[in-house]
């Protein structure tokens, strides 16, 4: 355990000293990914003022924000621990890299899962937490018990590990298929499903989007916690769902180890 | 995979023109009409100037360029034009079908609708190549620029009317926008198509956008004159 918080260590250390050797890049990046989550919000509050709407697919602005919020939260974290690595993949791959990593002696697994971090969205952290303190839960009728939080900490926690399991999935994905990127562009454009509530999709694009391509999984399941929706059986679907996309995880690292080949 | 935005969008408006008719003068045809002529305009007014200075600065392949009997900057021109003009192809067929064989979307207001969104595109064009090249210049100073243009890409998403139409936003900042530059990148030649500005308008909007070509050209030369002469490169 202690050589694994080791290796995560440095790679912590080794990620912030390669973001602070650029520091105008870092801090615009920081700038940026901030600015992006504001334009969303602004976009919002222009979708519902331009429509003159107090609601959409029967939720208001403040529910609207609280499940941006939670799902961007989602995103920011997947984003920091996996994108960069799950990036690197690739390359260790196309360049044969991977037996470099392979050779360590520790789980390649987890090398290649936190080989490197990305902060570039960390500032935005702050955002969406004014967000959901300030502009979202105040105006939420929600009864705050624990069972209540509970499950909201269920659906982010899940929300994760798909995002996370999907993303790499995508990239073991380069394992068979060195040049197939199409995938890993499907799972980060698809995020974009969670900005909307559920139901403004038609009910076979809500089931593939929660099923197959389980995206709506990343915290899109709050609006069905906000109307006291969020029962047993869908945690346990969710749940289920996320089995399924660990198992799938645990055989393309197994089946696709041994497509893999290199010169190198 | 740009169509999954497209789609996502199209849902949840549809979800707001459930409950109201008609938003600042747009049917919801109308709106997708919008978005659509949004994305292609997208790759004709694509503009990838300022990587190829950023490249040609960080690896002193600049240099090789600079060395040429010909104007860099309208090097960089012609490439990202015959660029485009290859990308627009494989889109204007598709889009024009979609128009023609579906009712989904609108036509344009008039063959003159038409005719002057083609004419607002094009200035469009040289107003998109002027500023990105502009930011594409400050590598001279600053080599990296990636994450400037980032930073300006969501200005532009928002003020020249490509998340949102221009028309949606407050009647405060749609006043100061219809004197920038963004909003000749994407709202006016589709707001043009869709015949939302009249006849003083346009008068006014050309006469404005040309303004800024002409503005946005002269501060280009001027910061590239000033940037290829501190250019230092190692190599080549």
């Amino acid at each position: 355990m202690t050589k694994y918080l080791k290796v995560f260590w440095r790679s912590v250390r080794l990620s912030t000293m390669k973001f602070l050797a650029y520091s105008t890049h870092f801090l615009l990046g920081l700038i940026t990914s901030f600015v992006y989550g504001l334009m969303n919000l602004i976009f919002f509050w222009l979708v519902f003022e331009a429509g003159g709407v107090s609601e959409i697919a029967g939720f208001s602005v403040h529910e609207v924000y609280f499940v941006f919020a939670i799902t961007q939260l989602i995103y920011v974290l997947t984003v920091i621990f996996f994108f960069e690595s799950a990036n690197m993949f690739r390359y260790h791959i196309h360049q044969g890299w991977l037996d470099m990593l392979m050779t360590k002696p520790i789980s390649t697994v987890f090398y290649s899962m936190f080989e490197r971090l990305h902060y570039f969205a960390s500032l935005s952290v702050f955002l969406y937490v004014i967000v959901i303190f300030y502009y979202s839960v105040p105006y939420l009728s929600v009864e705050w018990n624990v069972g209540n939080i509970l499950k909201l900490g269920l659906i982010v926690v899940v929300g994760w590990l798909i995002f996370s399991i999907l993303i790499w999935i995508s990239s073991l994905m380069w394992l068979f298929l060195p040049r197939f990127r199409i995938l890993r562009m499907v799972v980060t454009n698809s995020f974009d499903f969670n900005k909307n509530p559920p139901k403004v999709y038609p009910g076979a694009l809500q089931w593939f989007l929660s099923i197959i391509l389980p995206v709506l999984l990343i915290g899109n399941q709050t609006y069905y916690w906000l109307r006291g929706e969020y029962g047993w059986q869908m945690i346990l679907r969710d749940l289920g769902i996320l089995v399924i996309f660990i198992l799938i995880y645990i055989l393309m690292w197994k089946g696709g180890l041994k497509k893999y080949n290199s010169a190198n | 995979m740009r169509a999954l935005g497209f789609l996502i969008m199209i849902f949840l408006w549809k979800a707001v023109y459930v409950q109201s008719g008609d938003i600042a003068g747009f049917t919801f045809t109308e709106l997708l009409t919008y978005f659509l002529l949004v994305e292609l305009f997208r790759h004709f007014l694509s503009v990838s100037t300022y990587e190829d200075i950023q490249e040609g600065v960080r690896e002193g392949k600049i240099a090789s360029f600079l060395i040429l009997p010909l104007n860099t900057v309208y090097m960089y021109f012609s490439r990202n034009i015959s660029k485009n003009l290859i990308t627009m192809f494989f889109f204007v067929l598709p889009v024009a079908g979609l128009i023609m064989f579906t009712d989904i979307f609108v036509g344009p207001a008039s063959w003159a609708a038409l005719l002057l969104s083609l004419a607002m595109v094009v200035l469009a064009l040289f107003i998109s190549m002027f500023i990105y090249t502009l930011f594409g210049a400050i590598a001279f100073w600053t080599v990296e620029t990636g994450n400037i243009i980032w930073a300006f890409n969501f200005i532009v998403m928002f003020f020249a009317g490509k998340m949102i139409p221009v028309q949606f936003l407050p009647e405060v900042i749609q006043n100061v926008m219809q004197y920038t530059p963004f909003v000749a990148l994407f709202n006016l030649p589709a707001s043009i198509y869709l015949g939302k500005l009249t006849q003083a308008e346009l008068i006014i909007q050309f006469g404005v956008q040309f303004a800024w070509a002409v503005v946005l050209y002269m501060v280009l030369m001027f910061v590239w004159q000033r940037g290829i002469k501190r250019l230092e490169l190692v190599g080549g």
